[in-house]
């Protein structure tokens, strides 16, 4: 399954149980974007594609919606 | 063939157990219910002032040597990456300190939470070569020395110990067999910077859950062996979300698959004896039991192995 930049934001905010983002809320701005949280995250967008995310090298270090986006882009996972 | 035997397994933790939520103290806006929840970990041993890598290896070796004669240890290993300084090393200065005779062979072997299996294997190498009969294999690592207090990813995961045991030759019918993988590409994930310790965790989270099934499954290929052949699997013991995943992509069942991080914590090159003596002491493992032990981490690197308990 392709993922979009709602279900991107959508799974950001659901791991990280906040209710707002936007495309320049990441690690650096928001606390609870920690390695952990990142961990969750991953999870969440790993359900949404069966298992594709977790084969993405580059996905551990994407810490930003921006970041995420760009790698699932370059992943053809980005619809 | 020759096989390996591994006895007098002891360990020592570092002194100061400490609560993992208690570290909501010093940290008010760590959500540690949160945090726990995912390492499922519980408590984190910190060694004090007075342990360093050396003085928890020697107390963890004086009891592994108390019932074994110190005479017929012939080689000391020790597997460290957080040892007392770069130089001389750790197994060179535990001779001494545990009095073993002085025609020995002693190194370390720098690696993290692999090298325990790395150990073995080397030492199986050694057998195979009439190099050595008896070592004296200590890992110990004291990362908590290294952690800044605001490290909450690693503060809440490892914890500081040595674990010692006798590793022996025997003629068997069987030969162990190993496995390894190195990705150097990695090695930023998990390092030390500036007498700091700095992991990102989902990157060595990426690394384990990619390699750990294949290399897993060749060495079950390389065995002629299904998990429903294996006795006992005791991995490396990173923490809860790590070994679920890998539990549940393996298909490993629950009961062969063994934990005591929720207890100790990561405990890095030790984690391995350390479960390992767990269940000897509480008889899961009898003669003749095949386990298979899988490290990984650090490096990065993982190696894994097929033993049978003689």
């Amino acid at each position: 399954m392709l993922l979009s930049k709602k279900s991107v934001i959508a799974s950001v905010c659901k791991a990280l149980k906040i209710k707002k983002i936007n495309m320049n809320s990441g690690s650096e701005n928001i606390d609870s974007w920690d390695s952990l949280a990142q961990l969750t995250i991953l999870s969440e967008l790993d359900k949404k594609t069966n298992g594709k995310i977790f084969n993405i090298h580059d996905i551990s270090r994407a810490t930003s919606v921006k970041d995420i986006i760009k790698v699932l882009k370059k992943a053809k996972l980005y619809k | 063939m020759i096989n390996l035997t591994i006895n007098n397994l002891s360990h020592f933790m570092g002194s100061n157990k400490k609560s993992c939520s208690a570290f909501i103290k010093s940290n008010p806006e760590w959500k540690m219910k949160e945090v726990i929840k995912k390492t499922g970990i519980n408590y984190i041993y910190e060694s004090n002032k007075k342990e360093d890598v050396l003085e928890l290896s020697y107390r963890s070796s004086s009891k592994t040597l108390k019932s074994f004669d110190k005479k017929k240890i012939d080689s000391i290993i020790v597997v460290t990456q957080t040892a007392i300084s770069k130089l001389p090393s750790v197994s060179c200065i535990l001779q001494d300190k545990l009095k073993l005779h002085k025609n020995i062979i002693a190194f370390d072997i720098n690696l993290g939470c692999s090298g325990f299996v790395y150990a073995l294997a080397t030492l199986h190498s050694f057998f195979l070569s009439n190099m050595t009969k008896n070592t004296l294999l200590v890992c110990s690592d004291t990362y908590t020395k290294f952690l800044e207090h605001n490290n909450r990813t690693c503060k809440s995961v490892f914890s500081d110990s040595a674990s010692s045991c006798i590793i022996s030759k025997k003629k068997s019918n069987f030969s162990p067999k190993f496995n390894f993988f190195t990705d150097g590409s990695g090695s930023k994930d998990l390092l030390e910077k500036n007498n700091f310790i700095e992991m990102n965790g989902s990157s060595v989270f990426l690394f384990t859950i990619k390699t750990i099934p294949k290399l897993f499954k060749d060495l079950l290929k390389k065995n002629k062996l299904e998990i429903k052949d294996v006795d006992h699997f005791i991995f490396h013991q990173a923490s809860k979300v790590v070994l679920d995943k890998l539990r549940a992509d393996l298909k490993i069942p629950s009961k062969k698959f063994h934990s005591n991080y929720n207890l100790i914590g990561n405990t890095t090159s030790a984690s391995i004896p350390i479960l390992l003596e767990e269940l000897i002491r509480k008889r899961k493992i009898k003669k003749n039991s095949t386990l298979m032990l899988v490290g990984f981490g650090v490096g990065l690197s993982a190696a894994c192995c097929v033993l049978r308990w003689e």
